[in-house]
């Protein structure tokens, strides 16, 4: 006579029986018999209590009036593009659309950053990180190179959020390691043990950064990081003189989101390097909490480069602190294919001779 | 009476000697040998027929020779087998140079094509590689007519010396009579040259892409290792708890494809050959 517990099978997932024959839990499915005490604990690892990803969001300062006052907010009326700039700007190009703008009002209800990283690279080192950035790469067209004019140059001062916190986590892996290989007249054969491995711990994260502004694309914004805040500055207006500014229109609630993502998968990736001794390890689930979260407002330089070559418009950006350049080129597909071909016909003639050479052929 | 008795009784069983030695090395002499019974009645006759004229045109023999399982004999190794072979069947029988074999032991599905006796200098490496190409194929899929078929036509082509012959000899023989000829030629000579240009390309396409991703530095950062604060990972627990084992059971290949596998000889009886065995 069996009584039946309602436990998943480790390995397939069935509903698990215990078998009071076997005084084991024993899965009907699979065949696999299982210790009590260690289904219990691996089911007490399962069941988590849900994540606590609050944050202490009170970045920004109010201004001040003297400080709102020089400050203008203009729009693009081509493609609604919001900016910042100083009293000094009265008309510029749109660094999202090129278009000319003429400055409508003046800056009003924003918050004001409580940070700001100056800029360390002018014009011409964007100009010549672009050059380099062409360098090396057989696959761009010619033309491109060549012929490519940069419409036009801007300094950006780009509002990012940068998140702070500790987190609290605990995450569970399934790790597999091979344990022994056989093989006899007929088969080979591979045994294999499953592990459940449990990691808790804290650990903290500093200002992890996300775009504030919706207009800048968000894979170019996370590829010209880090950013180094070591070096950032209290912010003043004076900083923003001949630079564009762009105000956020992501508040740092919207923002959260993507810090929290990206802080979840790191904690799991960086609890997973004391996982050693197997030979796979991928993670089953995990819980963390955060505290002393907080977040800054804070703008960040980067040069935005526009060019146009076959119609199509290609963005490049410099991180304007570290000099990092990024930015996707146009593939010739007439070297592709020439290329892919040349390689072919050298690779199977060298893999022809190899195997002459080797007797298999 | 005595006498005469033991007289007639002495020729009667040296008669019978004779006869049976004579029956005997009728049958050793077959240049076609089937213990498992591979083909029937009718296949049997015309495969005989034609390893007879093949063998009297080419001026040496061409023979098949099938058995049940070398075990049966002693032997674990094909080679091995075929040089018994080669003793029992061929000693003082057929061509005096000798000829081309395909020795087959149907229980582990071995063969051995080899040369034996002065033979050997007709059949070069490549040549018998071409020849075990072109009618393994058959073999795997238990067409064995067709296969013997195979294996003595295109002896007999490489046994003729006169380049002419042997052009006229394909002609006649597999472009117009062969509804496999082109399966026979993939099979033997080009498949490398479609495996190569296919390994070229796939390696070619690894490079190219490498290449072309060099265009791309454009992507979202899904981590925040970046910013992970040095030392501040202060671990609370770990654990690590068995669950169970798997083991996974993977055959090994018995046939190594419907082609067949085989490998060159290290020579030994057939003297140097450079004769191919394997499985099929």
């Amino acid at each position: 006579m069996s009584e039946i517990l309602e436990f998943k099978c480790p390995s397939c997932a069935g509903i698990i029986n215990f078998d009071s024959t076997l005084q084991k839990m024993k899965c009907p499915y699979c065949d696999k018999e299982f210790e009590m005490d260690t289904l219990k604990q691996y089911d007490s690892n399962l069941n988590q209590e849900p994540d606590e990803m609050n944050w202490e969001v009170t970045a920004g300062q109010e201004w001040q009036e003297d400080e709102e006052s020089a400050l203008c907010n203009f729009v693009c009326k081509s493609c609604g593009g919001e900016l910042i700039a100083d009293e000094n700007t009265a008309s510029t190009a749109c660094p999202f659309c090129d278009n000319q703008i003429v400055l409508v009002s003046r800056l009003s209800g924003t918050l004001k950053p409580d940070f700001l990283i100056p800029f360390k690279f002018n014009k011409e080192q964007a100009k010549t990180g672009l050059t380099d950035h062409l360098k090396g790469k057989f696959l761009l067209p010619k033309v491109f190179k060549d012929e490519n004019h940069i419409d036009e140059i801007k300094g950006l001062y780009v509002p990012f959020w940068l998140f702070d916190s500790s987190v609290d986590a605990t995450v569970n892996y399934k790790a597999a390691k091979e344990v022994r290989v056989w093989e006899d007249k007929n088969n080979r054969y591979t045994k294999t043990s499953y592990y459940s491995v449990r990691r808790a711990g804290t650990l903290s994260f500093k200002n992890v950064p996300v775009d504030g502004s919706s207009k800048m694309d968000d894979a170019l914004m996370e590829s010209v990081e880090p950013f180094n805040l070591n070096e950032a500055v209290d912010f003043q207006t004076a900083y923003l003189a001949g630079y564009l500014t762009d105000k956020y229109d992501i508040s740092a609630d919207d923002s959260v989101h993507r810090a929290n993502q990206r802080i979840k998968l790191s904690t799991e990736q960086i609890f997973q390097r004391t996982v050693n001794g197997y030979d796979s390890v991928k993670v089953e689930n995990s819980r963390v909490k955060f505290f002393d979260s907080s977040a800054k407002y804070t703008l960040c330089p980067v040069w935005v480069l526009n060019t146009t070559w076959n119609g199509k418009r290609f963005t490049f950006a410099m991180n304007g602190q570290t000099g990092k350049f990024v930015g996707n080129l146009p593939c010739d597909m007439k070297k592709y294919f020439s290329l892919f071909c040349i390689f072919t016909v050298v690779i199977t003639i060298a893999v022809y001779v190899i195997g002459l050479l080797l007797d298999l052929i | 009476m005595k006498n005469t008795f033991s007289k007639i009784f002495s020729v009667i069983i040296l008669s019978i000697l004779i006869l049976s030695v004579s029956l005997t090395s009728y049958a050793v002499f077959s240049r076609y040998y089937d213990e498992p019974g591979l083909l029937n009645e009718t296949e049997t006759v015309r495969l005989l027929s034609e390893l007879d004229s093949y063998s009297e045109e080419a001026k040496f023999d061409i023979c098949i020779f099938a058995y049940n399982d070398m075990m049966d004999k002693g032997y674990n190794d094909i080679e091995d087998f075929f040089k018994w072979v080669m003793a029992t069947r061929t000693h003082n029988y057929g061509s005096e140079v000798g000829g081309i074999y395909l020795v087959i032991s149907m229980a582990n599905r071995d063969f051995c094509v080899d040369t034996y006796g002065s033979t050997f200098y007709k059949f070069t490496a490549s040549e018998i590689d071409y020849i075990v190409g072109s009618f393994l194929s058959y073999l795997s899929a238990g067409n064995y007519y067709q296969a013997f078929h195979t294996f003595a036509s295109i002896s007999l082509s490489y046994g003729l010396n006169d380049t002419f012959e042997k052009e006229n000899f394909y002609k006649e023989t597999y472009r117009f009579k062969t509804s496999n000829t082109i399966d026979v030629v993939l099979n033997a000579n080009f498949k490398p040259l479609l495996i190569c240009p296919l390994i070229g390309m796939i390696i070619s396409f690894i490079i190219v892409s490498a290449m072309s991703s060099q265009l791309t530095s454009v992507k979202l950062k899904n981590q925040a290792n970046d910013y992970f604060v040095k030392d501040s990972l202060n671990l609370t627990e770990k654990r690590d708890i068995y669950l169970y084992s798997n083991v996974v059971t993977v055959p090994k290949p018995k046939n190594t494809g419907s082609r067949g596998s085989y490998h060159r000889s290290s020579g030994g009886a057939s003297g140097g050959s450079h004769g191919r065995s394997g499985k099929f």
